[in-house]
C-alpha cells in the first residue's frame, strides 16, 4: 500500500538548514495497523505530511496504491487526497458553522458524485461512527470526543483506501480516548490500512506495528508484543 | 518602539499597506480636485452683482386683445404698484438682469463698422430703474425724467444719453475718463455717456462679459412687458402676493405671467454651478467616510490579529504610551507614503481635467492644506484602535490562544 | 458546485458582517455614485430618434455681415436660426422630401369659463410637416392638412397636458378655442412625447419642457406672433412695423428638413447653394457660401448637448469606483488571515487550487451583486437628487432596463476583479499547514 525508499526531506530558512526526514524507508501492507513514534523533532509529522501528500520532499521515491506519487502535480496530489486518504487530526478540524452532514460532505463535493450517492454515503459514515441522530448538529453543541468521532466519519465517507492519523486522541481525555481508539480498531477490522503517529506508548501498543523514528529515520521496527503475544 | 524593526514588519506584509497608501493616494486626488472645483464655482455664484437682489421682485404680465393700450396699461401698473405702502421703486423694462435672458448688442467707439465692436448686455428703463434695482451710480448722473419715453414697437430708436458700467468703458476706453464720450450703435445715432456706473452684473452669469452694461432710457412697451420693483429690506416676501392681487384685480384684460422673487431668478441662473458644487460635496463626503471606515476597519482588525504579540511586549516592559506610538507610527508611514503618491496623482488628474474639460488649472495651495487635512483625519481614524491596543493586557502573552 | 459555493459564500459573509457589510457598502457607493453620473451622460448623449435621426436635418445659412462672422470663437460657423425671408422661399422651394420652418412663441388662452381667468400658454409655431417629420404621437385627430397651412387657418393641435386642463382630457377635435381674440379650432391632441433630449431645438434648450400646444407656421404673419426664443441680428436696420420685422436680416426660425436618405445631403446643400447665388444677386449674403446641413446627431454635437460638468463627472465617479475596489480588496485581504484553517483544511481533505479559487471569487461575486443591489437604489435617489437640482425633466434621470443591468455587471465584475489577488492569496495556503509544530 505505502512504499518510501531514501525519502529526504529538508526545511530551508535564510540562516538555517533542517533535515526533518534523512533517510526515510518504510513498507506497510494493505490492511495493517501501524503506529508511528518518535519524540518531538524526530520527523513523524512531516513523514505523515508526505504520506498524506500534504507536503513534497527531494529525493527517495514513494508508491501509494501500486502508484508512484513522488512527482505528482499539486493538482493530482490533491485528487489523491480526496480519493484515496482519510485524514483524523489532532484537533478535530471541523469547520465551525457547517453541521455535521455539512461536515461530512466537504471532500466528497470534490468528486463527482450525484446528490443522493453523496446523501448514502454520509449518512452511513455517521451511522458507522454512531452519530446519525446529530446530522444537523453544529460540533459547539458536541464533545471532543464526539467531534472527533465525526472527523472519523469524514475520512471515512469518501472510502479511502488508507486512514492517516495525527494523535488522533491527543485533545480527549481517557474515556474519550478509549472510545475514539476502539472506533480506529473496529475500522481497522473492516480492512482498512491506518497509520497513525503518536507519542503516547500505551496508544502505539494496539496497533499491530511499531514503526519509531529518531532524526528523520527509521530507528526500530516491531511487531506489537501484544499480538505477537496473542497469537 | 524603533523604527527600523517597524518597516521591517511593514515590509515583510507589503500588501495590505500599500493598498491603504494607494488608497489614501487616490482618494486625496479625487478630494482636491472635487474641492477646487467647488470652490471655483462657489465663488462664481457669490460674486457681487452690483444689485440688491434681496429686495427686488420681478413681475412679467401681458395685455390681450385688439384694443389693448399698452402704454397705459403700464402707465396705471407702475403708479398702482408704487402706491403700495413699502415699494420704492419701479420701473418697466426690456429685460431683468441675471435672468438668463437679456439682449445683447456692440458697442464703437468710432463710426467704421470694420471695426469690431465690444459686445454689452442693454437694458431699456425708466429713470427709477437705477433705484428700482438698487444700483449705485459712481459718477456722472441719471437719466432725466424727460429722456424717458414709450417705446413702442413703431418707435424708433433715440438714445442721446446712455449710462455703462466701468468694465464697459475700461474695454472701450482703457485708461481714459469714459464720461461725457461719445458710443456708436451700428449706424444709428451716436450716444453721451452720462454716467458711470461702479459694477453691474447683465442678464447672462456664464458670459465672460457680464460685466459689460449698456442703459438707454426709456419705457419698453411690447407684448410682454416686465417690471422691475425694489422694496423695503424684509418687506418681500409680504408684498409679493399682494402686489399679484392688486394688479389682478384692477385689470383682466392684462394676465400676470409670472411674480418672481430676483433672488429666485438669480438661484435659477445659477442653478449648474450649485448643482455641481452640492454634488462634488456629497461625493468627497462619500469618499473620506469611506477612506476613515477602512482605515478605522483595518487598523481594528491588526489589533484583533496582534494581541498575542502586544501582549507579549507588554509583558516584556512596553509601556501603553509605546504601543500607541507605535500603532500612530505605523499609520504615520503608510499616511506619508499615501500623500506622496496623492501629490502626483492629484497633479496628474487636475492635469488631464485640465486639458480634457477645459477646466481651470488647480490652485496649488489646496495641495499642503489637503494633505494636513489627511494627516490629521487619519491620525484620529487609527486612534481609537491605538488606544483599545494599548489596553491589551500583559497576561495575553503567557495564554495560548 | 456553484450553488454549493453560492452557500459557503452566504456562510463566509455571515462569519464577519462588520467586513461584510464594509464591503457591501464600498461597492455599493461606488456603484451608486458611477451609475447616476453614467445614466445622465447616458441620457444626454442618446439618439432620440435611432429610426431617423440620420434623414433628419437642420439647415444654416451664412447671411450673417460682411464685416465679421456669426462667432468669433468659431469663424467657420454660419448662424444656426434662418431669417423668416428665407424660411419662407425655402418652404416655397420645397427641395426635401419634408420641410419645415419653426419657432417658439406664446399666445394668451381665454378660457370658455368666464370665471377663469386668461393665461398665457407657450406654443411651437411650425409647419404641417413638423408632425410627420418628428414622428410625433397622436391620442386625438391629427395635425393640420398642408391646405390649411396655405391658407393661414386658425388651428391648433394640443398636448395632453393643455388638452387636460381646457377639455378635461376629452377628445376635444373640433373644439373652439380664442386666443389673441381669434377663434381657433382644435386639429389634434398628442401624446405625452418628451424625447431626450430635445433635439429638434436644442437652442432653446434641450432639456426643456415642451411646448404645451402646435399653431400653423403661416399665422405667423396674420397674428403677428413674435418668437420668445432667441433671435440675433447683424444689421442696424429701421424696425418699426411688423412687416419690416420679418423682412430683417434677424435669424429667429428654425429651418429643419427631412431627406430620402443620408446620401442626399450634399444635392440639398447644393440646392440651399442655387438660393443662396440668387440671393447675393439681390445683394444679400455678402459673406462666402456657406451652408451647411448638421443630421441630429451632428446638431446635438455642434450645440453641446452634453454639458461639460457632466462628462467631468462621469470621469470622476470613476475613479471614485477605484478607491471603492481599493478599500474592497484591503478588506478581502484582512479576511484572509481567518480564512487560514479552513482552507487549509478544505485543501487537505482534496480540494485542488482550482476549487478553492473558484470558491473564493463566488464568495466575491455574491458580495458584488449584493453592493449592485444596493449600488442601484443609490443611483436611483442620486438620480432624484439630480433632478431637483437641475429641475430636470423626468425623461433624463430614469433608469432603463439597460443601465440596470450594467449596474449589476459592472458590480459583479468589478467586484471580481477586486478579488483576484486575495483569491489568488487563499488558493496558495498549503494544504493542513497547522500540522506541522511550533
Amino acid at each position: 500500500m505505502l512504499q518510501m525508499t531514501g525519502v529526504k526531506k529538508t526545511y530551508r530558512t535564510e540562516l538555517v538548514e533542517t533535515y526533518a526526514l534523512r533517510d526515510m524507508t518504510v513498507s506497510v501492507s494493505d490492511g495493517e495497523f501501524v503506529a508511528v513514534t518518535g519524540s518531538s523533532g524526530s520527523g513523524k509529522t512531516t513523514f505523515l505530511n508526505i504520506a498524506g501528500l500534504l507536503e513534497s520532499f527531494e529525493f527517495g521515491t514513494y508508491r501509494l496504491d501500486g502508484e508512484d506519487v513522488s512527482r505528482f502535480s499539486d493538482d493530482e496530489r490533491s485528487a489523491y487526497r480526496n480519493q484515496k486518504i482519510g485524514f483524523i487530526f489532532q484537533s478535530f478540524n471541523l469547520i465551525p458553522d457547517l453541521n455535521l452532514f455539512e461536515n461530512v460532505d466537504v471532500p466528497l463535493r470534490y468528486r463527482r458524485l450525484s446528490t443522493s450517492d453523496r446523501k448514502q454515503r454520509i449518512e452511513h459514515a455517521l451511522e458507522t461512527v454512531g452519530l446519525a441522530s446529530r446530522m444537523k448538529h453544529v460540533p459547539a453543541q458536541l464533545s471532543g470526543g464526539q467531534q472527533q468521532r465525526v472527523a472519523i466519519a469524514r475520512a471515512l465517507a469518501g472510502d479511502p483506501k488508507i486512514l492517516l492519523a495525527d494523535e488522533p486522541t491527543g485533545n480527549l481525555d481517557s474515556t474519550m480516548a478509549h472510545q475514539v481508539l476502539d472506533l480506529i480498531e473496529e475500522i481497522h477490522a473492516n480492512g482498512t490500512t491506518i497509520v497513525m503517529v503518536t507519542h503516547d506508548q500505551e496508544l502505539a501498543r494496539r496497533a499491530e506495528r511499531n514503526i519509531h523514528l529518531l532524526d528523520g529515520r527509521v530507528a526500530a521496527d516491531e511487531i506489537a508484543d501484544k499480538r505477537s503475544a496473542a497469537a | 518602539m524603533g523604527f527600523g524593526p517597524m518597516m521591517s514588519a511593514l515590509m515583510r506584509n507589503k500588501t495590505g499597506p500599500a493598498l491603504v497608501a494607494l488608497q489614501i493616494a487616490v482618494t486625496l486626488a479625487i478630494v482636491i480636485n472635487s474641492l477646487f472645483i467647488i470652490l471655483q464655482r462657489v465663488e462664481k455664484m457669490n460674486r457681487d452683482p452690483g444689485i440688491d437682489v434681496n429686495n427686488v421682485i420681478i413681475t412679467y404680465v401681458r395685455g390681450f386683445g385688439d384694443d389693448f393700450d399698452v402704454v397705459n396699461s403700464i402707465t396705471n401698473d407702475i403708479d398702482l404698484i408704487k402706491s403700495i405702502p413699502g415699494v420704492v421703486a419701479a420701473t418697466v423694462s426690456n429685460h431683468v438682469p441675471l435672468s438668463g435672458s437679456g439682449s445683447g448688442t456692440g458697442l464703437r467707439t468710432v463710426p467704421d463698422e470694420t471695426i469690431e465692436s465690444v459686445g454689452t448686455g442693454r437694458y431699456q428703463w425708466s429713470e427709477e430703474g437705477l433705484d428700482a434695482l438698487g444700483i449705485e451710480l459712481t459718477r456722472g448722473r441719471n437719466f432725466y425724467p424727460e429722456e424717458v419715453y414709450y417705446e413702442l414697437p413703431e418707435t424708433v430708436m433715440d438714445t442721446p444719453s446712455v449710462l455703462v458700467t466701468q468694465d464697459l468703458a475700461d474695454s472701450l476706453f482703457g485708461d481714459e475718463d469714459a464720461l461725457g464720450k461719445t458710443v456708436y450703435w451700428g449706424d444709428m445715432e451716436p450716444s453721451t455717456i452720462v454716467g458711470i456706473i461702479g459694477h453691474m452684473h447683465g442678464s447672462w452669469v456664464n458670459w465672460d462679459k457680464l460685466g459689460h452694461v449698456v442703459i438707454h432710457p426709456g419705457k419698453p412697451a411690447y407684448t410682454t412687458n416686465k417690471y422691475i420693483i425694489r422694496v423695503e429690506p424684509g418687506m418681500r416676501d409680504e408684498l409679493m402676493p399682494i402686489i399679484e392681487q392688486k394688479l389682478g384685480e384692477s385689470n383682466r384684460r392684462r394676465v400676470i405671467k409670472s411674480n418672481r422673487s430676483l433672488e429666485e431668478l438669480a438661484d435659477r441662473s445659477y442653478r449648474r454651478d450649485r448643482g455641481m458644487a452640492i454634488i462634488l460635496s456629497v461625493v468627497i463626503t462619500l469618499l473620506i467616510g469611506l477612506t476613515a471606515l477602512v482605515i478605522v476597519g483595518l487598523s481594528s482588525f491588526h489589533v484583533t490579529q496582534r494581541r498575542k504579540q502586544i501582549g507579549t511586549r507588554r509583558a516584556l516592559g512596553a509601556r501603553r504610551m509605546d504601543i500607541i506610538k507605535q500603532f500612530m507610527l505605523e499609520n504615520w508611514l503608510i499616511t506619508t507614503a499615501g500623500a506622496a503618491l496623492g501629490v502626483v496623482l492629484t497633479i496628474g488628474v487636475a492635469y488631464w481635467l485640465e486639458v480634457s474639460f477645459e477646466l481651470e488649472r488647480l490652485d496649488w495651495r489646496l495641495l499642503p492644506a489637503g494633505i494636513g487635512t489627511l494627516w490629521v483625519l487619519s491620525s484620529l481614524a487609527v486612534f481609537e484602535p491605538a488606544r483599545r491596543a494599548a489596553a491589551v493586557p500583559p497576561a495575553v502573552a503567557t495564554r495560548s490562544v | 458546485m456553484f450553488r454549493y459555493n453560492v452557500k459557503l459564500a452566504l456562510k463566509s459573509m455571515r462569519r464577519n458582517l462588520i467586513l461584510t457589510a464594509l464591503m457591501i457598502a464600498a461597492i455599493a457607493v461606488g456603484i451608486g455614485i458611477s451609475m447616476t453620473t453614467m445614466t445622465v451622460y447616458y441620457m444626454m448623449n442618446g439618439n432620440p430618434i435611432p429610426a431617423k435621426s440620420d434623414v433628419l436635418f437642420a439647415v444654416t445659412m451664412d447671411s450673417w455681415s460682411p464685416l465679421r462672422p456669426f462667432n468669433d470663437d468659431k469663424p467657420e460657423r454660419a448662424p444656426h436660426q434662418v431669417t423668416y425671408h428665407d424660411a419662407e422661399r425655402l418652404l416655397a422651394l420645397a427641395e426635401g422630401k419634408r420641410q419645415t420652418a419653426m419657432f417658439e412663441s406664446s399666445l394668451i388662452v381665454e378660457p370658455v369659463n368666464e370665471d377663469e381667468l386668461p393665461f398665457e400658454a407657450g406654443a411651437r409655431v411650425a409647419t404641417a410637416d413638423f408632425f410627420t417629420m418628428f414622428d410625433v404621437p397622436f391620442i386625438y385627430g391629427s395635425s393640420w392638412d398642408q391646405a390649411a397651412d396655405a391658407a393661414a387657418e386658425p388651428v391648433v393641435v394640443l398636448t395632453r397636458q393643455l388638452n387636460e386642463r381646457l377639455f378635461g382630457g376629452e377628445d376635444s377635435v373640433g373644439e373652439r378655442l380664442i386666443m389673441q381674440g381669434t377663434h381657433f379650432q382644435v386639429a389634434g391632441v398628442i401624446d405625452s412625447w418628451e424625447p431626450t433630449p430635445r433635439f429638434y431645438d436644442p437652442i432653446n434648450g434641450a432639456f426643456q419642457e415642451i411646448n404645451e400646444m402646435f399653431v400653423p407656421y403661416s399665422l405667423t404673419l396674420s397674428l403677428e406672433l413674435g418668437s420668445t426664443g432667441s433671435d440675433w441680428g447683424w444689421k442696424a436696420e429701421e424696425i418699426t412695423s411688423w412687416e419690416q420685422w420679418l423682412n430683417s436680416e434677424s435669424v429667429w426660425v428654425q429651418y429643419y428638413v427631412e431627406l430620402d436618405s443620408p446620401r442626399d445631403r450634399d444635392a440639398y446643400v447644393a440646392h440651399l447653394d442655387a438660393y443662396v447665388e440668387e440671393q447675393k444677386r439681390l445683394g444679400r449674403f455678402e459673406r462666402p457660401m456657406n451652408n451647411n446641413v448638421y443630421d441630429v446627431m451632428e446638431w446635438m454635437d455642434y450645440h453641446e448637448v452634453v454639458a461639460n460638468d457632466s462628462k467631468v463627472l462621469v470621469g470622476l465617479s470613476f475613479l471614485f469606483l477605484t478607491v471603492c475596489l481599493l478599500s474592497t480588496i484591503a478588506l478581502l485581504l484582512t479576511k484572509f488571515v481567518g480564512k487560514k484553517s479552513e482552507t487549509s483544511l478544505r485543501r487537505a481533505l482534496g480540494a485542488s487550487r482550482n476549487i478553492i479559487f473558484n470558491q473564493q471569487i463566488v464568495e466575491v461575486a455574491v458580495i458584488g451583486f449584493a453592493g449592485g443591489l444596493i449600488g442601484l437604489l443609490l443611483a436611483g435617489l442620486g438620480l432624484r437628487g439630480i433632478q431637483y437640482l437641475y429641475e430636470a425633466p423626468d425623461g433624463l434621470v430614469s433608469l432603463d432596463w439597460v443601465m440596470v443591468l450594467a449596474a449589476i455587471g459592472l458590480a459583479i465584475l468589478s467586484s471580481m476583479i477586486a478579488g483576484l489577488y486575495p483569491a489568488w492569496r487563499v488558493c496558495k495556503i498549503p494544504p493542513a499547514a497547522q500540522l506541522k509544530t511550533q
